[in-house]
């Protein structure tokens, strides 16, 4: 099972780091959390059961553990740092490199809060309201009212940034 | 430029940047050797070592009791034990085993809310009341404990009356400073440790909560 395990979990290792780079400031901290989410994948592996995707399944355990990550709320002065923290796509890239937009999307992302952060991030991922619904446990309904609220408030504060 | 188009960028940079993150199967084999374990998970070791030690703790005082002054009913230095303090340890004890007993059955409760992986939603209701229901029975406990060193004060207290010619004022006096210390040390012991466990997890359990109350705004706050 473990070489099944980490198959798989090294061939989407991907979903671990860009949950990492968005819920976490610096590489210590980055490097923690995806050893958290890892062994929670491990523990939970024996129960994911094939009725959902398995990246589905991955975003799930991923954003569970970064959102209740004992470490790293306990740090925090108040919920709202959380929101208050930059998004790390690309940190090793320098600024010239990336894109202007995503580098003004970039900052208003770090401007919503950590919910908003979790819905947007799986949106610009590409999944749908269904996957979203399932990870967050909030009907579609509520994803797609959500999603439009946030798009607006994105827009706006990207043209704040203008 | 539109959302769909930032979509794409998006995807295109996230993915170059964890891309240059990857890590080989050693290193992720040797990651998962290291790994430490979540907070509920040192929680469940805690109640687990906390409800053997206190069972440990109180087999081991029963059987001191029983040994020792049950059979006779009178005290080493021969003086008898009223019937009433082995009624009262004797419920102090029960009462520590029902609150694990009741601890148990509601952690049970919680955990059977969802198994396996839960969506977000489930996974803090399930983190949320597993903190406070251990937050309750840390207060219950200590409490207990305060409980335990009141009746045991007012046991020697009995005791000493029963067993010493005391004059009126020596005994007014001692059972004033007795009071007034028996508070001073309990309170202080109290407000020390629920200072101490809040301290710890207070901040934890609030950013839980906010959390959660975003994410039940989502529900509640459009139609």
């Amino acid at each position: 099972m473990e070489k099944e395990f980490l198959d798989i979990v090294g061939a989407n290792q991907g979903i671990i780091h860009k949950v990492c780079n968005i819920y976490c400031d610096d590489e210590e901290d980055r490097n923690d959390l995806f050893q958290e989410i890892l062994a929670q994948l491990w523990k939970s592996y024996p129960s994911f059961r094939k009725e959902s995707k398995f990246t589905t399944w991955m975003y799930r355990v991923a954003l569970n553990t970064a959102i209740t990550s004992f470490k790293k709320i306990r740090r925090q002065p108040g919920f709202n740092r959380l929101s208050d923290q930059n998004l790390q796509i690309a940190d090793e890239m320098s600024s010239l490199e990336m894109d202007e937009n995503i580098a003004l999307l970039k900052q208003a992302v770090s401007k919503l809060s950590g919910i908003e952060k979790l819905i947007i991030l799986l949106f610009l991922e590409n999944k749908n309201y269904e996957e979203i619904a399932e990870i967050t446990g909030i009907t579609q309904n509520y994803v797609r009212v959500k999603m439009n609220r946030i798009k607006k408030k994105l827009k706006l504060l990207m043209t704040a940034e203008d | 430029m539109e959302l769909k188009d930032l979509k794409k960028a998006w995807i295109r940079v996230s993915d170059e940047s964890s891309g240059k993150q990857q890590l080989n199967e050693e290193q992720i084999k040797a990651m998962l050797g290291t790994r430490t374990k979540s907070l509920l998970e040192k929680i469940e070791r805690n109640i687990r070592t906390g409800f053997v030690v206190i069972l440990v703790i109180i087999a081991a005082m029963l059987a001191v009791d029983y040994l020792t002054v049950a059979p006779s009913g009178m005290t080493s230095d021969g003086n008898k034990v009223p019937r009433w303090l082995f009624f009262l340890d004797l419920g102090l004890n029960l009462l520590i085993i029902s609150l694990f007993v009741t601890f148990l059955f509601h952690y049970w409760k919680i955990r059977q809310q969802c198994k396996g992986v839960c969506d977000l939603r489930h996974t803090l209701t399930k983190t949320i009341g597993i903190l406070t229901l251990y937050q309750r029975i840390f207060t219950f406990l200590l409490a207990i404990i305060l409980l335990i060193s009141a009746t045991g004060f007012a046991a020697g207290y009995y005791t000493s009356i029963n067993n010493h010619n005391t004059s009126e004022g020596f005994f007014l006096t001692d059972l004033l400073i007795g009071i007034l210390l028996l508070i001073l040390i309990s309170g202080l012991l109290f407000y020390l440790i629920r200072w101490v466990f809040r301290r710890v997890y207070g901040n934890y359990l609030r950013g839980l909560r906010d959390t959660f109350a975003e994410l039940n705004e989502v529900e509640e706050g459009d139609d």
